[in-house]
């Protein structure tokens, strides 16, 4: 009997045991499928109210919408439904490293993307390099963000070594020989105005440079200093991305400044490519120049002219920014890569990212490995940049000729003096 | 160079003129209400809003429109005081300064972020006054500045013959001088305070009203101005109107003239607000209660 | 006292009480027209709570007010004031940086079809009256102590009221000055007006008032002539006790 009893446990004994290995078989399955009901989040970062950029941050906000909005009617990444999570950064370092900490640590996101003000961008590229999450850096144009040469780190707006050099390499090339500038100070503005300096100085054009408080609103005394100087200055240039970019530009234009026979005007920071340009600086915009950092029309591919058409379906005509179009691509350069890697694991998405080929509605992606200089590190070389001067009041930024660079100008001008 | 001088000086003055509106409406509120009113810059905010939808909407013409904006200020302020600060008015609320101070700061907030969702990021300009531009010579200034800055000394006008030559004024004076007496002589302070409230925040609605066609509106927009009318209430001397007037005169063309003059053409922007706080610190020395200030504030 | 008069203003169980402290503990009490009474009593004793109470400066948290028979209990100061009730205080509310005569005219701003003309007339008749004509271009903090008192009387009687409440009016005064005042308030009680005195000072109130009223510790310990208060055990023990 003694014999029967334990034969019959070591048969229950077997029994349950192979009950058990069939149940812990059994669990990653049924794991796996609650896993795969649970979505796959992303993070976007960007200004939504002030003191921050929130008109743009809120176009680029809605970019990332329609990018959401067509990846999940796709049947979202690896069997899963995809989602945002967007954190109002609102223009603050502190405010962004407190969104990188909780979009990382709470929210769980796998990848980020966004951001329009390089200072919050450096304090979140910390977080994120902390963490190892990658970052898609959208329209934000501090060489420091991929010169730091965090790996988790990528560009794919231009840098201003990229933008800068261009713009000082067009004054030169438009023939201008005494410039002023009006700066934003901060580390953008600065940096900006450094870089168009290095420039001006080796093309030999004479120049003052003015730094101004961000939430300014009235130059006027400052451009009235700009008149009055001898010898006169031929060219305005405002480095100001904030709102009081319009009313600089306007008052520029109503002193008898500039736009005029004698001196140019130039903004950058994007306020002269946003869809109240024309409503808040009038007459005073026509012959204004700046850069567009969106693919110019002419090199628009099928995918560019699809989004641009949801874009303005939702936004009331609005066409979009460069930014806008650098936010709609950022999300897609991130479903790719998590598709490419076919794992939300960072360093998988970091490789994909580095080798992808991506084209999206600004062109074909590829993301430089070189660390030197070292802003090229992660960087989209190939970001498009044009300059554009208005020619007409209320001319739709995508009307706008192309001056500069050469191989994508519509005029066979540099620059366009009014009144010619 | 004494034209280049010239201009500048009167440019500051119109923006001078802006800003002692702006002070002259947060002085009625401190020196009746006695608290610092955090929210003065966002009714600024609002009433250039209001006067560019009643264009956009309504159809006002321009100048109408400031006059719709500062009614409609008005009436926004009376509701805030209506509905949160009532309680300064009982007996029974203790710090009643640091309540002043924290409601009002409260609702600026809550203006700025409803105006960003209800008007929206983008901003605004509504149309000018009077479009083109005053030349003389070498001297140019928009019609739209000249506009301001007439109107602007209409309504300083107007408030000084309201303060001094109405019985409704010179009631709102008794109150701020003293409330327990002016209770005894039949005035119901309640009324006044609400009264005073509006008034300033009618004042800040209208100077918004008149700026927009040459600042541009947009949610932040009253950051900046609010500061600078602080700084100018304090230099008047905290509860004269006419203080803040002269001060906010002073201010405007002490800015403009620093940047017209400072010798480093490269900081002269930078350093221009500063340069108002400075002129602040100085006068402080040598008269701490600013221009008109009282020596000491009346016992309730 | 004309008993069978409606009151001219009258506390019925009046009751406050400030934190844990009952400042005044169901106070009946009654002034009738052409009463001129006197409120004394230790410090403490509440005297002043009640005018403060009878005048709309404080709500009671116990009891009614009337005045002329209508509900009062609860309005405010200035409801008082423009229904008949006048008062001065302990010490001088006055608008310290406006002239003597804009101090009187203040009054007139609260009344909806004043006459400036008119009322500055009255104005200067009642300053001609208390002996400050001469000072109406004086800004009101350059007076004295004792012209500010005048002031201030004056101003109260420029919403012609029916009652005068003056909370120590003989405080910190000169002799000179305290008989000008009893002067002064015996003429306008000639004229008509009805007067509650709150003072410390017996002698001057002895020599104005026909009715004395004692407070201690919140409650009304006697009401009669000066004669019979002045004889009150309870009266006694209450003064003793300080």
């Amino acid at each position: 009997m003694r014999q029967d009893s334990s034969k019959s446990r070591s048969v229950l004994r077997r029994r349950d045991v192979l009950a058990t290995a069939g149940a812990a078989a059994t669990l990653p399955m049924i794991g796996n499928r609650a896993r795969a009901a649970d979505p796959i989040v992303l993070g976007w970062v960007g200004p939504l109210s002030p003191p921050g950029g929130y008109a743009e941050g809120t176009n680029m906000k809605y970019a990332a919408e329609i990018a959401l909005d067509e990846i999940n009617a796709q049947g979202g990444l690896l069997g899963r439904p995809v989602q945002i999570v967007y954190a109002d950064t609102r223009g603050m370092p502190a405010e962004g490293r407190t969104a990188a900490e909780r979009l990382v640590t709470q929210n769980k996101a796998v990848a980020v993307f966004g951001e329009f003000h390089s200072p919050v961008a450096l304090a979140e590229i910390e977080v994120f390099h902390k963490y190892g999450i990658p970052f898609m850096a959208c329209d934000v144009w501090s060489d420091q963000i991929t010169a730091k040469g965090y790996p988790e780190v990528f560009r794919n707006a231009p840098s201003v070594s990229l933008i800068d050099v261009t713009i000082g390499q067009w004054i030169a090339a438009a023939g201008f020989k005494r410039v002023a500038i009006i700066a934003e100070k901060n580390d953008v503005g600065l940096a900006a105005r450094t870089l168009v300096a290095k420039e001006l100085t080796a093309a030999k054009i004479a120049f003052d440079a003015v730094d101004a408080d961000p939430n300014l609103t009235d130059f006027t005394a400052q451009i009235l200093r700009f008149k009055s100087a001898s010898p006169a200055y031929d060219f305005l240039l405002t480095i100001y991305s904030e709102a009081g970019a319009y009313p600089m530009v306007r008052q520029a234009h109503d002193l008898g400044f500039a736009p005029t026979p004698a001196c140019g005007i130039y903004n950058s920071g994007g306020q002269a490519v946003n869809p109240t340009f024309w409503e808040n600086v009038g007459e005073a915009g026509k012959y204004l120049a700046t850069e567009n950092v969106g693919l110019p029309k002419s090199a628009w591919n099928d995918k560019t002219k699809a989004f641009v058409a949801a874009y303005k379906k939702r936004h009331a005509g609005d066409d979009p920014s460069g930014a806008v179009m650098e936010s709609y691509d950022g999300a897609w350069l991130l479903f790719d890569a998590i598709k490419t890697a076919g794992s939300t694991d960072s360093k998988a998405i970091i490789s994909a990212l580095e080798k992808t080929s991506y084209v999206g509605v600004r062109g074909k992606y590829a993301f430089s490995t070189e660390h030197e200089p070292a802003w090229h590190y992660h960087q989209f070389l190939g970001a498009p940049l044009t300059i554009l001067q208005y020619t007409e009041v209320k001319q739709p930024q995508s009307d706008a000729p192309i001056v500069w660079p050469r191989e994508f100008a519509t005029v066979p001008y540099v620059y366009k003096k009014p009144g010619t | 160079m004494a034209d280049y001088l010239l201009v500048q000086a009167l440019n500051g003055l119109v923006i001078g003129v802006i800003y002692a509106v702006i002070a002259a409406g947060l002085t009625v509120i401190f020196s009746i209400l006695r608290i610092v009113n955090f929210a003065h810059g966002e009714v600024y905010m609002m009433g250039g809003y209001f006067a560019y939808f009643a264009i956009k909407l309504l159809g006002i013409p321009p100048m109408g429109a400031v006059l719709v904006a500062m009614a409609l200020s008005l009436a926004l302020s009376v509701v805030v005081e209506r509905a949160f600060l009532t309680p300064l008015y009982s007996p029974t609320t203790e710090r009643k300064g640091d309540y002043g101070i924290l409601v009002t700061f409260g609702i600026s907030i809550f203006l700025r972020n409803i105006a960003l969702i209800i008007f929206g990021p983008y901003p605004l300009r509504p149309p000018s006054f009077i479009t083109g531009a005053l030349i003389a010579g070498g001297f140019v200034m928009t019609w739209d500045r000249v506009f301001d800055a007439a109107a602007g000394v209409l309504m300083l006008i107007a408030l000084l013959w309201f303060m001094h030559r109405t019985s409704w004024g010179e009631a709102l004076n008794a109150v701020s001088q003293s409330r327990e007496s002016a209770a005894i002589c039949g005035i119901n302070d309640q009324r006044f305070y609400m009264l005073a409230f509006g008034l300033g925040g009618a004042l800040a609605g209208g100077a918004g009203a008149l700026v927009g066609p040459i600042y541009s509106l947009s949610p932040s927009m009253g950051l900046i101005p609010d500061t600078q009318a602080f700084a100018i209430v304090i230099l008047g001397g905290m509860g004269s109107v006419a203080g803040s007037i002269l001060a906010g005169l002073l201010i405007g063309v002490s800015e403009s003239m620093f940047v017209a003059l400072f010798p480093d053409p490269s900081r002269s922007l930078t350093y221009a607000q500063a340069f108002s706080l400075l002129v602040l610190m100085v006068v402080l020395l040598v008269r701490p209660t600013g221009f008109f200030g009282r020596t000491h504030t009346a016992l309730e | 006292m004309s008993g069978s008069m409606t009151p001219l203003i009258e506390a019925r169980n009046l009751t406050m009480r400030f934190g844990g402290i009952l400042a005044v503990n169901a106070l009946d009490f009654a002034v009738h027209p052409g009463e001129l009474v006197g409120l004394i009593g230790p410090n403490g004793s509440g005297k002043t709570t009640t005018i403060n109470m009878l005048s709309g400066h404080l709500t009671p948290v116990g009891g009614e007010i009337m005045v002329r028979g209508s509900a009062a209990t609860g309005r405010k100061a200035s409801d008082f004031a423009t229904i008949g009730v006048g008062r001065t205080f302990q010490i001088t509310q006055l608008f310290s940086r406006m002239t003597v005569l804009e101090n009187m005219l203040v009054p007139g701003l609260a009344r909806p079809r004043s006459h400036k003309a008119a009322v500055t007339e009255t104005a200067r008749r009642h300053l001609d009256f208390l002996g400050l004509a001469k000072l109406e271009h004086l800004q009101a903090r350059n007076l004295s102590g004792g012209q500010q008192k005048l002031l201030e009387l004056g101003r109260a009687l420029m919403l012609e009221p029916s009652i005068l409440f003056l909370d120590e009016p003989f405080a910190g005064v000169n002799p000179f000055l305290r008989d000008e005042i009893i002067e002064l308030v015996q003429k306008l009680h000639a004229d008509g007006r009805t007067f509650v005195i709150v003072d410390h000072d017996i002698e001057a109130l002895q020599r104005l008032v026909r009715r004395m009223v004692v407070m201690a510790r919140g409650r009304k310990i006697a009401d009669g002539t000066v004669d019979e208060v002045r004889h009150d055990q309870e009266v006694l023990r209450a003064y003793a006790g300080f």
